[in-house]
């Protein structure tokens, strides 16, 4: 039993409210930085865990931003019938909009994260259990709007089991920086604990307050985090690069380079003459019409080819699994090449010492 | 004496909270931009420092009113704190005036009018200081000189814009609307309109106002770029990089039609700028110092040198006259060059005989650099 009144009210109210708001607009600027990454990329070579992050941030300013509704400006008492409710109130209603909001967002970073992830045994495991528990969650929704908060609680409890997993994963590829995220997300829970109505209970309305605050330092600590750091999925992406090629338009190849010594491959002026004509192909077979700056992805089981055809040079990697961080690469050392050696390129002359430099590049790119 | 808050004041206050947050953010970002460029001491890059200095009074001056009307009851105390609002209000056009007044603009605008305006904004800070802020006579003699300042400041927005090229064009657009939208806020809350209107929808009016233009202000000043003094391309006309130890033009530029009157131009301006140096070192005793700038009839060559050792690469910008843009300019071109042909410049040795082709794609980096 809850021996506290809604609206919040007395001395720690103003105080508390103030806070809080900071919490949410610093989580609504820090959701947009994230979209903002997410649409500055190139269409094709966009991350969905960029919205991913969004989302979870999004969800849990939008949920704060109900509770702030339901906490502070509308009363809690029940009301009986309550607008299509048998009974509630409408401090409820807010609550509930707020679970469901985060409920929601969550089940599409889930979507985000494990498109690229495989946790438990399949994919998309944790996003079928929380999109079933979403739905469980709107039916009860609409039959008892009161009783939304314990279906929170199996939501969360559910949600932590698979936060403890991706985290486990996610802490064991970093290297220095794992104290910001080991750091964030103890200050993110613990800041959370202190803010739930059986801490408030015992501690008081204190404890919200410093719960807040700490909330508010893990959000920058875990965002700044996040910022900084290259795809989960494709935090090794460099042990999955087997080999890079460039080939002009000729189909000769100008520079190869073979990173991974287990790769048996062909002779480099096969491999560029095959490339030529796939891309041939590719160019009929597409039905856009979009020959260059285009990159063409060919999978087979446990190899990857990616093509990039640039204006004057195309660039063929492969690699072990496919992945979108090499493609963006690709791309820039494909870019990067044409601008370098444009003159040359225009008018070769079949010596191919003068692309000798493009090894360091190469190396700087995509090597371990 | 503190006031509690109905739920519309505190919906209110929440929404300066907002604004607050987003305009200190900003006056952080315009210091933040103008401290990452400030060692080139281009004189516009000042509007960045102004900049964030308006916004800094700007919106202490909005949250401190805000603050006076939702909880302070004592006359006293609200008389003081509303003297301290409109003298920081006044004091951020000020920083606007400042910018307007700089030596460059003279180009465009009359800037004698910015220096006459700036001692004018002093009247209506003696004004509010003296005379209680409720009087019709104190918000008359704000709102006509505020209003003086701002058609002077939205004439030189123009002329401004249309001055600029490229990216600074868009993003000075940006950072005006955004700027004019804010000053326009301003006016919703004033007390004196308020006495006529429904205070409540004219604060929530203003505040959605002033947001909108924190907003667009931010959009503008993200990667602002460094701001060049007005008409600056005119003065360039020409680039050389050398390889001074093999007394070899890497790559050549000409801005202008000009015409060189040796076909062996480069070559000869390589090995005549190693020869000077090497000359002027030894005359003057200065070895392992370098030479910056020689000045020759109407032009001036503005050297710097490369920071890849062993490699020894100058380059050399002929401009007309010695401005600081030029100069930045010519930094900003070694960085990209040395950026961009990394992997190339450490083996350069090999490629004797091939720099034309092998460094002429740097014409695209420079188009870029210039527009």
């Amino acid at each position: 039993m809850l021996f506290l009144e809604f609206p919040i009210s007395g001395d720690i109210r103003l105080p508390l409210l103030i806070m809080e708001w900071i919490l949410i607009i610093t989580g609504f600027e820090i959701c947009l930085i994230f979209l903002v990454r997410f649409f500055k990329q190139e269409k094709t070579l966009r991350n969905l865990q960029d919205v991913g992050y969004f989302s979870i941030i999004f969800g849990f300013s939008l949920m704060s931003f109900f509770y702030i509704i339901g906490n502070y400006f509308v009363p809690d008492d029940i009301v009986s019938p309550f607008l299509i409710w048998r009974s509630g109130s409408a401090r409820a209603l807010f609550l509930s909009l707020g679970y469901f909001s985060m409920t929601f967002f969550t089940v599409i970073f889930l979507l985000c994260i494990e498109k690229y992830c495989v946790f438990l045994f399949k994919r998309y495991v944790f996003t079928t259990i929380f999109s079933i528990c979403a739905i469980l969650f709107l039916i009860v929704f609409f039959i008892d709007i009161r009783m939304t908060q314990p279906i929170q609680y199996i939501f969360w409890i559910s949600f932590s089991s698979f936060f403890v997993i991706y985290l486990i994963d996610f802490i064991k590829k970093l290297g220095k920086n794992r104290i910001f995220l080991i750091s964030g997300v103890f200050l993110m829970i613990f800041g959370f604990l202190l803010t739930i109505d059986v801490a408030i209970v015992i501690f008081g309305l204190e404890s919200r307050m410093i719960g807040v605050i700490i909330m508010l330092f893990s959000v920058v600590i875990l965002s700044y985090f996040f910022l900084t750091l290259p795809p989960f999925s494709e935090f090794d992406w460099q042990d999955k690069i087997e080999a890079l090629f460039l080939v002009n338009n000729a189909g000769i190849c100008l520079y190869y380079n073979v990173f991974s010594e287990r790769k048996d491959l062909m002779d480099e002026n096969l491999i560029s003459a095959a490339i030529t004509s796939i891309n041939i192909m590719l160019r009929e077979l597409s039905e856009t019409g979009e020959e260059r700056n285009a990159i063409s992805v060919l999978q087979k089981k446990g190899e990857n080819v990616i093509i990039y055809q640039g204006q004057l040079v195309s660039g063929i990697l492969y690699t072990s699994e496919e992945l979108n961080f090499p493609k963006v690469l690709l791309k820039d050392y494909v870019d990067k090449f044409e601008t370098l050696y444009h003159n040359i390129l225009i008018k070769w002359d079949g010596v191919s010492d003068i692309f000798k430099p493009a090894e360091i590049m190469a190396n700087d790119l995509f090597r371990k | 004496m503190l006031l509690q808050l109905n739920t519309i004041q505190e919906i209110e206050l929440l929404f300066y909270l907002t604004a607050t947050i987003l305009g200190i953010q900003l006056a952080i970002f315009f210091f933040y931009r103008y401290y990452k460029i400030r060692d080139e001491r281009l004189p516009l890059n000042m509007i960045l420092l102004l900049f964030g200095v308006f916004y800094l009074f700007f919106i202490f001056s909005d949250f401190i009113l805000a603050i006076n009307r939702l909880f302070i009851l004592d006359p006293i105390l609200t008389e003081i704190i509303y003297k301290f609002g409109y003298v920081s209000m006044l004091l951020s056009t000020i920083s606007l005036l400042f910018f307007i007044s700089i030596k460059e603009f003279s180009k465009i605008i009359n800037t004698k009018i910015a220096k006459c305006l700036i001692i004018i904004n002093v009247i209506p800070i003696i004004v509010v200081i003296l005379l209680p802020s409720s009087e019709l006579f104190t918000f008359l003699i704000v709102t006509i000189i505020i209003s003086a300042i701002l058609i002077y400041f939205l004439i030189f927005q123009i002329k401004l814009i249309k001055t600029s090229k490229g990216i600074i064009k868009n993003r000075l657009l940006l950072i005006f609307i955004g700027t004019d939208l804010n000053i326009i806020s301003l006016f919703f809350v004033l007390e004196i309109i308020a006495e006529f209107y429904p205070l409540n929808i004219l604060i929530f009016m203003g505040i959605s106002l002033l947001m909108a233009g924190l907003i667009i202000v931010l959009l503008g000043v993200n990667s602002f770029p460094a701001f060049y003094e007005l008409k600056w391309k005119e003065n360039l006309l020409r680039l050389l990089i050398i390889d001074q130890k093999n007394h070899a033009s890497l790559y050549s530029y000409d801005f202008s039609e000009l015409k060189s009157k040796h076909e062996d131009y480069k070559r000869l301006f390589s090995g005549g700028i190693t020869g000077i140096d090497s000359i002027l070192s030894a005359i003057t005793k200065t070895e392992g110092e370098k030479m910056n700038k020689i000045k020759q009839a109407d032009s001036l060559i503005l050297l710097e040198y490369g920071t890849r050792v062993p490699l020894q690469i100058a380059y050399a910008l002929i401009v007309k006259e010695d401005l600081d843009s030029n100069r930045f300019f010519l930094k900003t071109i070694k960085n990209q060059f040395e950026a961009f042909y990394k992997e190339i410049l450490s083996e350069v040795d090999s490629f004797i005989g091939s720099e034309e082709q092998l460094f002429g794609s740097f014409d695209l980096i420079i188009k870029g650099l210039l527009y």
